[in-house]
This record gives structure tokens, sequence and C-alpha cells, in this order.
């Protein structure tokens, strides 16, 4: 069997599973890598392409 | 013995085979039609156990049993407290059974043993000091980057539930072109505290499971890896 820690995870009596419980949020590990994430190349690269295209859509309805 | 009183042994298989953490959660990830094929196996078994109740307690406490025929509303019909005892005997082992073993460790057996590839990604994606981001290709060609909120039961559900952090799509040529990140309001959550409760904020993404056409981890490290090299993974 893999290795998983199974206290992060719920399930019901029904049987279904919840993988995120509200303190996933509030996991050491998690706070890590949302860190990573937002320092990440890729979401630098998103946010610049965004600028990037509001500006031109600012442009198209100025010349509009 | 009446034969429709082997219903009642049947039954209790069905209660079994449904309700007991050992087997539930097979039930959940196997075809319909062993349901009924299960239950009668395992109602043969109840049977049998029912059957040696019986027999010990007529040699043993023979007047007793007799008292307690004499009261039952069912006397004339043979062997109908037998055969209701076995309900009594699966409920029992059902009640025993739950109050000592583990659901979630019923779960993982289970997944492990029966699961299909996409559950056991899912389920055992999520270790204490690395948590995976998942990645979801879909039909349409939209990709979805995210944690996974729910795993749903396979015979019911058809439906998961991700919280993203990036989504984006596939181009032509199938490269991943990443438009829209979700992280902010993670972060906003996380660390000033604006959000009291990250449920509340409505931002779950629900997918087919029919429409998923590929998944894996996703990696920020490796991902960047894969974009110098000139790919997409």
């Amino acid at each position: 069997m893999p290795k998983t820690n199974q206290k992060y995870i719920h399930v019901t009596d029904s049987g279904k599973v919840y993988i995120t419980e509200a303190d996933f949020f509030k996991r050491p590990a998690f706070k890590e890598q949302l860190e990573k994430l937002m320092n990440s190349d890729l979401t630098k690269q998103i946010r610049e392409r965004n600028k990037s295209k509001s500006k031109e859509n600012q442009e198209a309805s100025l010349e509009g | 013995m009446p034969w429709n009183l082997l219903l009642l042994p049947l039954a209790g298989g069905y209660y079994i085979f449904t309700r007991c953490n050992v087997y539930k959660f097979k039930q959940q990830r196997l075809d319909k039609q062993r349901l009924i094929f299960e239950s009668i196996l395992i109602g043969i078994v109840i049977l049998l156990i029912t059957f040696l109740f019986r027999t010990l307690f007529f040699n043993f406490i023979p007047t007793l049993m007799d008292q307690i025929y004499s009261l039952s509303p069912l006397k004339s019909i043979p062997y109908s407290l037998t055969s209701l005892f076995s309900v009594v005997i699966s409920v029992v082992y059902v009640k025993i059974i739950n109050h000592f073993k583990d659901p979630d460790k019923c779960l993982y057996d289970s997944i492990n043993e029966v699961g299909n590839e996409f559950e056991k990604l899912v389920c055992f994606s999520q270790e204490p000091e690395n948590i995976k981001l998942l990645q979801f290709t879909l039909d349409n060609k939209k990709v979805y980057v995210g944690w996974v909120r729910e795993l749903p039961i396979p015979s019911i559900s058809t439906h998961i539930k991700i919280y993203p952090a990036y989504s984006g799509f596939r181009n032509d040529s199938l490269e991943i072109n990443f438009t829209t990140e979700y992280l902010p309001i993670y972060s906003s959550y996380v660390y000033n505290g604006e959000a009291t409760n990250i449920f509340d904020l409505g931002i779950e993404v629900v997918i087919e499971i029919s429409n998923i056409v590929t998944v894996s981890n996703f990696d920020i490290a490796m991902y960047a890896k894969f974009q110098k090299i000139g790919g997409s993974k």
C-alpha cells in the first residue's frame, strides 16, 4: 500500500472520501506549496500575459 | 424449512455486504450484479452459523428454548425463529466489526484491492509533508491543476470536486496554455484571514469523471523543467 497519512482524509459513513477538509488550507505543507506556486515562473507568466492582454483590450476599447 | 424463510438469511447477507466496513467499500467498486451473489454466499454462511447456534442451544438449554418457542407468535412456522435469528446475528456482527474496524483503513484496503487507477492516484496523492497537485485534462481540451476536494462513491456519483490552482487549455499542438490563476484567493484566506471558510468562497469546480481524458501529478519544478526543454507535460 502506498505511504499515505490517513488522518488528513475523512471517510463518511456512506463511503464518500473528503480529501481536503477545512484544516487542509491551514496545514504547513499547504502554506509552503502555496508560496512556491505564488513565486513560480508559471504564476509570473500568467500575470504578465493577463496584464498585456488587459492593456491590449484597453487600447482596443479606446480605439473603438 | 419453508423456502421463503431463506429470504431472511439473504437479507442478512445483503446487510453485511452493504453496511460492514470490511465489505461495503469493495461492494461500491464492484459490478452491481455481484452484489446478489455475494449476498447469497454470505447468507449461506450466516445460515450455517445460525443452525450451529440452534443445535448448541437445543442441546445445552433445551427447556429455555422450549419456553421461547412457546411464547413466539411464529411458532406455527417451523424454523421461523432460526431464520429471524440469522438477521439478528448479521446486525450484531456488523455492529461489532464496525466498532473495531477503522473505515479509513478499510477504504484504503478496498481501493488498493479493487479501486481503479484514477481512484488510486487521487486518494494516495495526499501525504502530510508532500501535498500533490493534480493536473486534469478534459475532453474539451480544458486543463485544470488543483487539489481534489472529494472523491465520490463510484456506484453513486460520477463527479469530483476540485479546488483549482491554475486553469487553461491545450492548443492545437496539445501544448498547455495556462490562463487563470486562483492562488491569490487561497493566499488571502491563508495569510490575511479575509475569508473565514474556504468552502464558502464557492470556487470549487465540479468535473464529470467521464470527461477527464488524463490525470497526472503536477509538480511545479518538473513543469518548469519541461518548459525549458521546450514541451508541455
